[in-house]
């Protein structure tokens, strides 16, 4: 999995330090029973993705995306992501979240029920290594989410990538 | 019963008088036989005698002088075939045969009707022509218990176990007068449990029918078969496709030997393999369906549609092992019937079809079968025969000209290819570009030339493996005579269908989209298409209807048809339920023509049939067949004469990934217009764009064009084209023509089409999309849904009355 940070002067947008680092911390502890994520924020919320979903990370302000007439809503378009054609969400219309478009960043591209999907975020943090008893079951009953979990004093939800990118939406807005 | 009497009389009269001349020919021929046995003196005669006596006794049920006369050819035909040396016994053997024959015709002439004994007679004759005959100038007649024939008996009738004599007898005479008291026999004959004495070589099941246990592990296939499953489940498939297929041309053409070995050796083929592969309960089935084959192909048992019946709930059976192979998971299925259905076939030699459902409709018909179930003397009392091994298939040398391989790997290539055909066009685009800008150096020259080569070679590649796909259409046909075959019978109608596939080949993606909506299109001709019997012999046709399904190369696209003699289709009625199903409101109805009233069928939610049968006629079939023919880059058309009938045409592009396009751009953003559907490009001055009850329209060609307004359909962001200069791309689908107004044609250009997937959206008007040269993806307008679209807001603004609203 590549995680494209180009550009240094980005990296102050990009979010680290937040959590566990990773199993190369160094200090040689014993990660068993935890799981890898990747940090989203996305407008002022947190979110984390499993990184084995994860295909790449690519820089978004330079990606030309080709708009679908009458596709959803929270739909950006398509992109040509090394000769596959590629569909692009906007998670934080997805999730209803406020979010300006021109703070988006990063595209995600994961891969889910066999198809490749990008979405796009305004941050993407290092990986972390989250141990499973801290995730905790979601309060709410959103389909997106299968967990909940404290990182730093920072809480972050974490995304059913299928329910959030495949499964239509249940309310269609006129755009 | 008398007038049976009376009748029955005259029929042997009539007999007896053919019989006679033919009785003659076969003393003449034995006489000369015997003089000059070596040369085989007279047995053309005799034969020839013997058939038509057989024949004519046959159609009588005359089975006893049937079953001698047969022993008789049959022997006659081993002689000149050099396997039976006619020697003393031979000759007497022949003698005896004759002289039983005299006497029954004897016995007819005074209407004496009592059976004669020829079991043994027979027996005789089977060991003769086996070469097992004793050579004993004086054959001693073996009792009749001891010779232990495979006949079948009454075991009970009423309850009561019944004497030998009181059996009716397969020749009886007797047995025909009393019709009625058969036929209730029989019926119970049928029902209640027959036992046949054992059979010396072999042991005979009783005729319960004994079935044999057969042994099933349930479960996941062993491992070290596994790797066998694929090519079985391919192989079995293709087998079984075509047994169907054959079985039903069979019923046609009974005596068709060339056919019926085919048969014989496809269940041969599934017995063998499902054997090796442990598959205990398919080559038990396979085995009896095996052995009822084995005596068609011998001609020792005539093919009705009641066997054919059973053979094919045979073929279904093992689909469904075949299933549960392909599922992973072997299931003890209940097959007891029909096993024991196939053995009593075979023991019976099809007089009697076991007691599965298929036969409680023959008990109520008056069939030929019905008469004789109850007793049989088989002609051939020997142990059966080894099946000569089949003839050496003939596919056999076009087998060396095929190897199967992964459609796996064929993806791959076409991947790579499609791959190479992008940067086959970004090469071209730099190559312009360097010419352009450096055309004077010799560098760019032999550039030049070296990329019009690999465009060249690149092209052709694409052909090659686009002609790697194509599968024979027939593949897909295969299954539509049984499907045919089994729904006219459900429905009591006679229909016969017609396959013309001309050897024409489709894309495999084609071929596995195209089997749905094909068997609706079929399953309408001959539920709602063709008429009953009745109805069209009234209508002054032929009692049958024939339903012609065609496949045909036309440039480049292929063409099917489906076309039936059936009632055909009012256009009114037609209108009337389009106006009904609020699909067309009634100012558009009246002045509809014929040809689009016809193809509003295709509307979603319609459907003229009175009832909603089974078969069809839900009202949401037409409309998913159109949907899925679009979805195939295809058009779909129908056409019907009321009365007469209706042809449905289905026009199909032949590659499907890459298309020819027109490249047009609208506002800011650029589009793909396929060009199979563009049949011409005007240009045009604002000006010459009217408003017609509210949608935008020209003039051309002396027709009125309506106009899709591509900025306003597709929702382009920007200001309004103002310019003076716009473009109309006339694109038509089927019989429908508008035009697409766009601001700028580009270019023609050759492109992949890749699929959007269904994670973007409904994406109405759009169907798929491609990478351009320059690495930005361009799509690819959808003409049949943008076509739809203007017609939506046309029914809505005529039915709403109010603005036009863009869905």
């Amino acid at each position: 999995m590549a995680v494209e940070n180009a550009d240094p002067t980005e990296s102050q947008q990009t979010w680290l330090g937040l959590g566990e680092p990773g199993p190369e911390d160094g200090q040689g502890r014993e990660e068993i029973d935890a799981v890898q994520v990747i940090g989203l924020q996305v407008a002022s919320e947190y979110f984390a993705i499993n990184i084995l979903d994860v295909d790449e990370i690519v820089p978004f302000k330079e990606l030309e995306i080709t708009r679908v007439p009458h596709g959803h809503f929270y739909v950006l378009g398509v992109v040509n992501l090394r000769g596959k054609v590629v569909s692009v969400i906007d998670l934080s219309t997805r999730l209803g979240l406020r979010s300006d478009l021109e703070r988006l960043n990063r595209m995600i591209v994961v891969e889910v029920d066999g198809q490749r999907i990008g979405f796009t975020v305004d941050a993407v943090s290092d990986v972390l290594s989250l141990p499973k008893d801290a995730i905790e079951p979601p309060t709410t009953a959103e389909e997106y989410i299968t967990g909940v979990a404290t990182v730093d004093g920072q809480i972050m939800t974490i995304l059913n990538l299928e329910k959030t990118l495949v499964s239509p939406a249940a309310e269609e807005r006129t755009s | 019963m008398s007038e049976d009497l009376d009748f029955l009389k005259e029929i042997i009269d009539e007999f007896l008088v053919d019989a006679a001349a033919l009785s003659g020919a076969i003393d003449a021929g034995l006489a000369a036989l015997e003089r000059e046995p070596k040369t085989l003196a007279g047995v053309e005669e005799m034969a020839n005698a013997l058939y038509t006596l057989r024949m004519q006794a046959g159609f009588l049920d005359f089975d006893s002088l049937t079953a001698v006369a047969l022993g008789m050819e049959r022997m006659l035909d081993q002689a000149r075939q050099g396997g039976l040396i006619l020697g003393a016994t031979a000759l007497e053997l022949l003698q005896q045969a004759n002289q039983a024959l005299g006497q029954m015709l004897e016995q007819l002439r005074t209407y004496d009707i009592h059976p004669l004994e020829v079991d043994e007679l027979a027996a005789r004759m089977q060991s003769a022509i086996d070469g097992t005959l004793e050579e004993d100038a004086n054959a001693t007649t073996v009792p009749a218990e001891e010779e232990e024939l495979p006949e079948a008996k009454v075991a009970k009738i009423g309850g009561e176990p019944v004497e030998e004599e009181d059996l009716p007898r397969h020749d009886d005479v007797a047995e025909q007068e009393e019709t009625e008291k058969s036929a209730e026999i029989a019926a119970e004959a049928v029902e209640a449990p027959l036992v046949s004495p054992p059979v010396a070589h072999e042991p005979t099941p009783a005729f319960e029918p004994e079935l044999e246990e057969v042994e099933v592990i349930e479960g996941a296939i062993s491992e070290d078969v596994a790797d066998f499953i694929p090519d079985f489940l391919t192989e079995s498939s293709e087998i079984l496709d075509k047994l169907d297929e054959d079985l039903v041309r069979l019923e046609e053409a009974s005596d068709d030997l060339e056919l019926l070995n085919e048969i014989f050796r496809a269940a041969h083929t599934l017995k063998g393999t499902g054997a090796f592969l442990g598959f205990a309960q398919m080559s038990d089935l396979t085995h009896k369906m095996e052995n009822v084959l084995d005596l068609l192909r011998k001609e020792e048992m005539q093919l009705n549609q009641g066997i054919t019946d059973v053979i094919l709930q045979g073929v279904d059976q093992i689909k469904i092992l075949r299933a549960d192979i392909e599922n992973n998971a072997i299931v003890r299925r209940d097959m007891d019937d029909l096993r024991g259905n196939l053995l009593i076939i075979a023991e019976t030699r099809g007089e009697l079809l076991g007691g599965a459902p298929v036969l409680e409709e023959q008990i109520e018909q008056p069939a030929a079968e019905e008469e004789d179930a109850g007793v049989v003397i088989s002609a051939d009392a020997s142990p059966p025969q080894a099946a000569p091994p089949p003839p050496p298939a003939p596919a056999a040398r076009q087998a060396d000209q095929v190897i199967r391989v992964d459609v796996d790997r064929i993806e791959t290539i076409m991947n790579l290819t499609e791959e190479l055909v992008l940067g086959r066009n970004r090469l071209l685009q730099l190559n312009d570009q360097l010419l352009t800008e450096h055309g004077e150096e010799e560098l760019a020259d032999r550039l030049n030339e070296t990329t019009l080569q690999v465009d060249m070679l690149t092209g052709e590649l694409q052909e090659s493996v686009m002609k790697m796909r194509m599968v024979p259409v027939s593949r897909v046909f295969s299954r539509f005579p049984r499907m045919v075959r089994d729904l006219a019978r459900d429905l009591d109608k006679q229909i016969e269908l017609v396959v013309e596939d001309n050897d024409t080949e489709i894309d495999k993606s084609v071929a596995d989209e195209i089997g749905d909506p094909l068997i609706h299109l079929i399953r309408n001709a001959v539920d709602h298409g063709v008429e009953t019997p009745e109805t069209r012999q009234q209508a002054g046709k032929e009692a049958r209807g024939v339903v012609l399904l065609s496949a045909v190369h036309e440039g480049n696209h292929i063409v099917i048809r489906i076309c039936d003699d059936g009632a055909g289709m009012d256009p009114e009625k037609l209108k009337q339920k389009g106006i009904e199903k609020g699909v067309l409101s009634e100012e558009d109805a009246a002045p509809m023509e014929a040809g689009d009233a016809y193809n509003l069928i295709f509307a979603p939610g319609f459907s003229t049939a009175e009832k909603v049968s089974g078969v069809s006629g839900r009202g949401v079939g037409m409309d998913v067949v159109k949907t899925n023919i679009t979805r195939l880059s295809g058009t779909i058309d129908l056409d019907s004469t009321f009365g007469q009938g209706t042809e449905i045409t289905i026009r199909l592009p032949l590659t499907l990934a890459i298309i020819s396009g027109l490249q047009v751009g609208a506002g800011k953003e650029m589009f793909i217009i396929p060009l199979t559907s563009v049949i011409e490009a005007v240009r045009i001055s604002q000006r010459e764009i009217e408003s017609l009850q509210g949608r935008k329209v020209i003039v051309s060609r002396e027709k009125v064009l309506p106009l899709v307004e591509l900025d306003k359909v597709l929702e382009i962001p920007g200001e309004a084209n103002r310019a003076e200069i716009r473009y109309v791309v006339v694109v038509g689908l089927a019989e429908r023509r508008v035009g697409i107004l766009v601001d700028r044609l580009l270019r023609q250009v050759d492109v992949v089409i890749k699929a959007l997937g269904d994670i973007v959206g409904p994406a109405e008007g759009i169907a798929g999309a491609t990478i351009l040269g320059d690495g930005r993806v361009c799509l690819i307008l959808d003409v049949g849904d943008l076509i739809e679209m203007v017609d939506r807001e046309k029914v809505q603004s005529s039915v709403v009355g109010s603005k036009i609203t863009t869905v």
